[in-house]
């Protein structure tokens, strides 16, 4: 992802965001990060800032990926919370969890449940991959666009 | 497995909506009406479809807690919408249900207390509850756009011995309190009360839902402990935000907005 021209492939993500409604999505791959955030339903591609690094040469449209410094760029999506809530990783205090580190989860798979109001929101993932971090406690509060889980894409 | 006891007909001839209990799935048991409704939702179920269930062997509340529906006393019903839900019309869906059961309740003569965000008291014991849960609609289904279930337990002809041992000091029903409605006459006036709530928030009018469903509500002013997943919260009810969440005026003049919650009166003891 996001190697050669990678336009075709921005596109893609954009309508990944755009189709979905997640509020953000940041995918690193073959040193380079996109991050694309949705404003007020239309998304909006940035690149991520290069620290030291070159810029790549911007490939037209909206967004322009460039280089990270980092030679370790992680390769890394994540799943962000669609709105301000609670989040459980259960579906009940006595049940399994839906996802642990280490498992693969599909497009369209329940990941979470953020918890407004009474309004349990069954959150699934856009990306398929493995989950390699879980970045918030279970029950603890979060907000619109908090990234919740790091997910490796396969 | 027996018959169902709910009786449709008379469900029928009280309801006055054009989509909300149009199609109705009616059950002797099920494990929850809410999962009812979600595996109607698979099999291509109309919106506004409704679940009733004489008994649920797995009901369920708030924060994975149990939901106790005696078998033919207790209303179980779920309504199923998935035409045009979007997220920020569905984070409202829980007042609106709260007032629609609070006004459907009026119409049959029983005035209960409106809890944040939609449990209902008589005489500061549990009548009814809802639970709300929302998904991305299935492809199958039209593909884009959420969809929601609403579930509401409302207690109807329950005997005092029809109650748990543990719920018995918590929870009223309708009959002991002197109300002698019967659950179809209840599904049908909150189903009646909800359809022009929900149209209403379809066209946008999220505030005016708020300013009705805070002017129904009687406990302004009054301290009030939020048990959050964070940990408890005591304050003075102050208003509900834009989002619907509840305000808070902490004893340090600071304010706080609530999304999730038990709310008790400050000082009672911590319990369900």
């Amino acid at each position: 992802m996001l190697g050669g021209g990678g336009l075709a492939e921005l596109r893609q993500l954009i309508r990944l965001v755009q189709r979905t409604g997640i509020g953000e999505l940041e995918v690193s791959s073959g040193g380079r990060t996109v991050r694309i955030a949705a404003h007020a339903g239309v998304p909006i591609a940035t690149a991520m800032p290069a620290p030291g690094g070159r810029s790549a040469p911007a490939p037209g449209g909206v967004a322009t990926p460039a280089a990270a410094a980092s030679p370790k760029a992680e390769e890394h999506a994540a799943i962000s919370s669609p709105m301000v809530g609670t989040f459980y990783r259960a579906p009940a205090p006595d049940a399994e969890p839906y996802v642990e580190v280490g498992d693969m989860v599909e497009v369209g798979q329940t990941v979470c449940i953020i918890e407004a109001m009474k309004l349990m929101n069954e959150i699934e993932s856009e990306i398929r991959g493995r989950v390699v971090k879980i970045l918030v406690d279970n029950a603890q509060p979060v907000e619109f666009g908090q990234k919740l889980f790091l997910i490796e894409p396969a | 497995m027996a018959d169902p006891t709910f009786d449709r007909a008379r469900f029928s001839e009280r309801l006055a909506t054009r989509r909300l209990g149009r199609q109705l799935v009616v059950r002797a048991e099920v494990e929850s009406t809410n999962d009812t409704a979600w595996d109607a939702l698979a099999a291509g179920a109309a919106d506004g479809t409704a679940v009733v269930a004489d008994a649920q062997t797995r009901g369920r509340g708030r924060a994975g807690r149990a939901w106790h529906t005696a078998p033919g006393r207790g209303l179980a019903l779920s309504v199923l919408l998935h035409q045009g839900c979007d997220r920020r019309q569905l984070g409202v869906l829980p007042l609106a249900a709260g007032l629609a059961l609070a006004r459907g309740l009026e119409e049959l003569g029983v005035r209960a207390a409106l809890k944040w965000p939609n449990d209902l008291l008589l005489g500061g014991r549990k009548l009814a509850g809802v639970l709300c849960e929302s998904r991305r609609l299935p492809s199958s289904a039209g593909g884009a756009g959420q969809a929601a279930v609403i579930g509401v337990g409302v207690n109807v002809t329950q005997r005092a011995e029809d109650f748990p041992a543990d719920l018995a000091s918590s929870a009223i029903s309708l009959a002991l309190a002197g109300h002698a409605a019967g659950r179809e006459e209840v599904a049908a006036g909150f189903l009646n009360a909800l359809e022009p709530l929900w149209d209403e928030l379809q066209e946008g009018a999220r505030t005016r839902l708020l300013e009705a469903w805070s002017a129904r509500a009687a406990f302004w002013g009054t301290p009030l402990t939020v048990r959050t997943p964070a940990g408890p919260l005591t304050g003075t009810a102050r208003r509900l935000d834009d989002d619907g969440a509840l305000v808070l005026a902490l004893e340090t003049g600071v304010e706080r907005a609530v999304l999730a919650g038990d709310v008790e009166p400050a000082g009672a003891p911590e319990g369900r």
